[in-house]
């Protein structure tokens, strides 16, 4: 593998783990990541206080759920990654066997 | 074990008030009217263009599901803009990414569909046209190809988070320091979590980048004349 492919690669693994080591060895106890929304709600809280939304989401989900959905979207990312490059491979192939028929 | 609110960073379902969430739709409509007739284009002209279009909404896709946690306590995650913004160009990237933030609005309670049309502008329309032109630059001063991909993708994903920010702060507007103490405020918000997540995110399109470019760069450049033109 070049440098230029493992290097942004161990950059990304080090950037990744690195808050979750520092979240996990150093504070006590579970690591909790609140999400910028949450801490977006807070500001507005401060600049409008008692504001409330006027309308909620199409549909409210558990965490549970919501890790799942996340976990489903990826999955479906990964699925038209590996399906568009397995075509353009296709493809590749397809025109290499034409050139040596020609 | 991962605890936290719903870990998201686009502008919630009804935290635009209504006259804002339609401003900011209103926008956004002439940038994706525009991608959308340009994907009919390609399409129509090429139909083996899907299978590029597919790579970047998938990259989008699995980039917007990396829930990732930084040092200071929150967590956010990339857009994958960037990739699709360099590939597609930034007018077709719009509607891929207008596309994106639908399903996680409808599916995951995540941003919301009144708020659809700020964070398209601001993600899908500003992020991608950003991309597109930190890239163009880096190439016009000769920047070797790796910084600008990672110039392109990191400042993407940041100037999307700067559009979110002035939007929060337009809607909700300090009393004492009006729309600029407020987005000082949001900016502090987001910035703690994005800074690492726009370079992860750069690192991220630099090695797809580099393995679409050895690998699968000269079809891609068949299928899309003017992607040689845009990415070298």
């Amino acid at each position: 593998m070049r440098v230029a492919s493992w290097l942004p690669l161990a950059a990304f693994a080090l950037l990744t783990a690195c808050p979750w080591a520092w979240a996990t060895w150093g504070r006590a106890g579970t690591p909790q990541f609140t999400g910028t929304d949450e801490r977006a709600k807070q500001t507005i809280g401060e600049l409008r206080p008692g504001y409330r939304p006027w309308i909620g989401p199409v549909l409210q989900v558990s965490h549970g759920a919501e890790a799942a959905l996340f976990a489903g979207q990826a999955l479906f990312g990964v699925a038209l990654v590996v399906y568009s490059i397995a075509s353009c491979r296709h493809l590749k192939a397809q025109e290499r066997g034409h050139a040596s028929r020609d | 074990m991962w605890r936290g609110g719903a870990l998201t960073m686009h502008i919630m379902e009804g935290f635009l008030p209504a006259s804002h969430a339609l401003a900011w739709s209103v926008a956004a409509l002439p940038p994706v009217a525009w991608g959308m007739r340009k994907i009919n284009h390609q399409l129509r002209e090429r139909p083996e263009t899907r299978l590029i279009l597919g790579t970047s909404a998938g990259f989008s896709f699995v980039l917007s599901a990396l829930k990732l946690p930084s040092i200071a306590g929150s967590s956010s995650h990339p857009t994958g803009i960037g990739l699709g913004a360099l590939l597609l160009g930034p007018a077709v990237m719009s509607v891929l990414g207008l596309i994106v933030l639908l399903f996680q609005a409808i599916f995951l309670a995540h941003g919301g569909i009144t708020t659809l049309g700020a964070n398209t502008f601001a993600m899908a329309i500003v992020g991608s046209y950003v991309a597109a032109g930190v890239y163009r630059v880096g190439s016009s001063l000769r920047v070797p190809f790796a910084i600008s991909v990672f110039l392109a993708a990191a400042l993407s994903d940041m100037a999307t988070y700067l559009v979110t920010a002035m939007q929060l702060a337009l809607a909700f507007p300090d009393p004492h320091t009006g729309v600029y103490g407020a987005a000082l405020k949001f900016l502090a918000v987001f910035s703690l979590s994005q800074v690492p997540l726009a370079v992860i995110e750069g690192l991220l399109t630099v090695l797809v980048m580099n393995l679409l470019r050895s690998h699968a760069m000269d079809l891609m450049a068949r299928l899309l004349p003017s992607l040689g033109s845009r990415v070298r």
